[in-house]
């Protein structure tokens, strides 16, 4: 039988050791997130499987492109006709453009991982009282919401970074022996991760600002998800038809992030020239200029009501 | 092990703190000495804005005040690690057992993982929670929620526990067990204990001093036995005679009457501790005091009595 001792003893731990409490809040937060993910298998594992749908579907044709012209006397005319094909010049191991659709493609991945995983991050804490607990502790309401932003990053990056890098990795051993090429994978590589970087800092600090406006995961998922949607596909669209201006398009919240990403992968197919780059620059500045206040505004210990 | 008595835990100097136009903490002054205080006051008197203020939860519009020789509005991180808070409102992590959430509380507080998971565990089972720490803190009673604050405010071992109404909402049982739970670490584990509440009885058991808080100002603090001391001004009286006779020879020796029950007198004493007025008062009347000791006064009196002044 356990004998637990249930009086209270003094710790003998140290306490002038670091607090990374953002380091903290997001080990937390991933494993809540997995939690709730996993909470029904079927549509989590579906959800996994489509995501990372288009990395197999561009592993494959990097792959197949690579052994068919690496074999064209066995081939035949197939090699010839490849070579000239949009999509094998796309899917070229170190082409600039099969990434940027790989980031694009995820678009509606990066939408569902904020409903399902985001929307609650803050909205649960204020409805709990949780903030209160996190900080009447050694937390900083920076550190809180870096926390916060971390976690759905990871989530967003899981889904859009990570198969990126795999599908670089790919590339790289297929483009090993050229002379030249492993630097230039290297260096994709490279500008790979300031893209993700973009790509996943922004749909979570939207996510993360709706958090923070309600009380309930519901809610905030419902305003991320009309204030995107309409955005994206409504008022820009009509606005577009009716002026036919292509500076409408930075209405679209992926339009601005889309043409950063190309212009540092180097895609010169996917950049829309009609759209100069600082104007989607300022765009996310914009964002960024109303969320972050917003975030601070709403993250306090205490609730002053007038 | 009682709690080391080096200084006062709080000093606070001109302490003001404000919600937006309205002053909810006003001037305040005071130092408190170690060992478990009683917060008392009436709703709305600014006793959790206080334990706010000393977490540095608010920042001050003036003054400046320590905690554990921590300053409140500069060094919030250092003096956070040293202190554990259970607040009133019913607040949880969300989404966590209670094992969980108590494991996160010490990891925010800077604990390394293995101890935080050990220290979870052991106060849980101090705090009354043994098989329910696996269980989701959303399922938990009133009782078991209030026991899991009070576990999350102690995982990394506090110099000084904040506790704002701990007792709210728990069965006579479980209040009996929750103070139980504070006298032990403030008695014998050397932690310090602020715990506001407004409940007279429950700063009775546990707390050897009080502040007590009324319109954002300190209007009185000292230890408990000196608030609920035997008055020295008053004194009870019964005697065999004529009531109405000694009635109006106290009012000529200027003995007032607090109140009067058939042969039973509480007299307001001209001067603290001088009983010959009302002997005099006796002999005078033709009465003989058959009874004479002075007034206990209960901390709720006293209390009502220190708010009574302060208002």
């Amino acid at each position: 039988m356990v004998i637990h001792d249930r009086s209270y003893a003094r710790w003998n731990g140290s306490r002038e050791g670091p607090v990374n409490a953002v380091a903290v809040i997001l080990q937390a937060g991933m494993r809540r997130g997995v939690a709730t993910l996993f909470r029904r298998k079927i549509p989590a594992v579906l959800l996994i499987l489509t995501a990372f749908g288009p990395f197999v579907f561009f592993l494959i044709a990097i792959y197949g492109r690579y052994y068919v012209l690496n074999n064209a006397a066995n081939f035949g005319g197939l090699a010839e006709e490849m070579r000239g094909s949009e999509l094998a010049q796309m899917t070229t191991a170190n082409g600039e453009t099969v990434y940027t659709y790989m980031f694009v493609f995820q678009w509606a991945f990066v939408l569902v991982t904020c409903v399902l995983l985001g929307s609650g991050l803050v909205a649960e804490d204020r409805r709990a009282n949780a903030l209160e607990l996190y900080l009447a502790r050694p937390v900083t309401v920076r550190q809180y919401l870096l926390g916060k932003l971390a976690t759905i990053g990871s989530f967003i990056a899981m889904v859009t970074v990570l198969p990126t890098m795999i599908l670089l990795l790919a590339a790289l051993s297929l483009s090993w022996g050229e002379p030249g090429e492993a630097a230039r994978v290297l260096g994709l590589m490279a500008r790979t991760v300031a893209a993700g970087a973009v790509w996943v800092a922004v749909p979570s600090m939207l996510i993360v600002t709706a958090s923070c406006l309600t009380e309930r995961a519901r809610n905030a998922a419902i305003l991320w998800l009309g204030v995107v949607v309409m955005l994206e596909f409504v008022i820009s669209n009509i606005l577009l038809e009716i002026f036919d201006e292509q500076s409408f398009l930075l209405l679209q919240p992926s339009f601005s992030i889309r043409q950063i990403m190309t212009w540092i992968l180097g895609d010169t197919v996917d950049f829309n020239a009609a759209v100069p780059l600082w104007q989607s620059v300022a765009v996310l500045l914009a964002w960024a200029a109303f969320c972050i206040p917003t975030m601070l505004r709403r993250v306090k210990p205490v609730e002053v009501v007038a | 092990m009682t709690p080391a008595a080096s200084g006062p835990i709080i000093e606070l100097k001109g302490l003001t703190v404000k919600y937006g136009a309205r002053t909810a903490l006003d001037n305040v002054s005071v130092a408190v000495e170690g060992g478990a205080v009683g917060l008392l006051g009436p709703n709305g008197a600014g006793k959790s804005t206080l334990i706010k203020t000393l977490l540095g939860l608010l920042q001050p519009a003036a003054g400046n005040g320590r905690v554990l020789g921590q300053d409140i509005a500069t060094h919030t991180a250092a003096l956070r690690r040293r202190v554990g808070y259970m607040p009133e409102r019913d607040a949880a992590f969300p989404g966590l057992t209670g094992f969980q959430a108590t494991w996160y509380a010490g990891r925010l507080c800077g604990m390394p993982d293995a101890d935080a998971r050990r220290r979870a565990h052991e106060v849980l089972l101090f705090a009354g929670l043994e098989e329910a720490r696996y269980r989701d803190t959303s399922t938990y009673s009133t009782g078991m929620r209030q026991r899991v604050k009070l576990a999350q405010a102690l995982v990394h071992d506090p110099d000084l526990l904040f506790l704002d109404e701990p007792t709210n909402g728990l069965d006579p049982r479980g209040r009996i067990e929750m103070l139980d739970l504070i006298r032990l670490l403030a008695r014998e584990k050397g932690i310090h204990v602020v715990l506001s509440s407004h409940l007279l009885r429950d700063v009775e058991e546990v707390c050897n001093a009080v502040v007590v808080v009324q319109g954002g100002r300190i209007v009185r603090h000292e230890r408990l036995s000196a608030l609920s001391r035997s008055s020295a001004d008053a004194c009870a009286v019964r005697i065999g005679g004529d009531p109405a006779a000694f009635r109006a020879a106290c009012g000529e020796r200027g003995l007032a009457v607090i109140s009067e029950k058939e042969r039973e007198f509480e007299l307001r004493l001209v001067r603290e501790g001088e009983t010959a007025p009302v002997f005099a008062a006796a002999v005078a009347s033709g009465a003989i005091v058959r009874m004479l000791r002075p007034v206990r006064v209960s901390l709720e009196e006293a209390l009502i009595d220190v708010l009574g002044g302060g208002a």
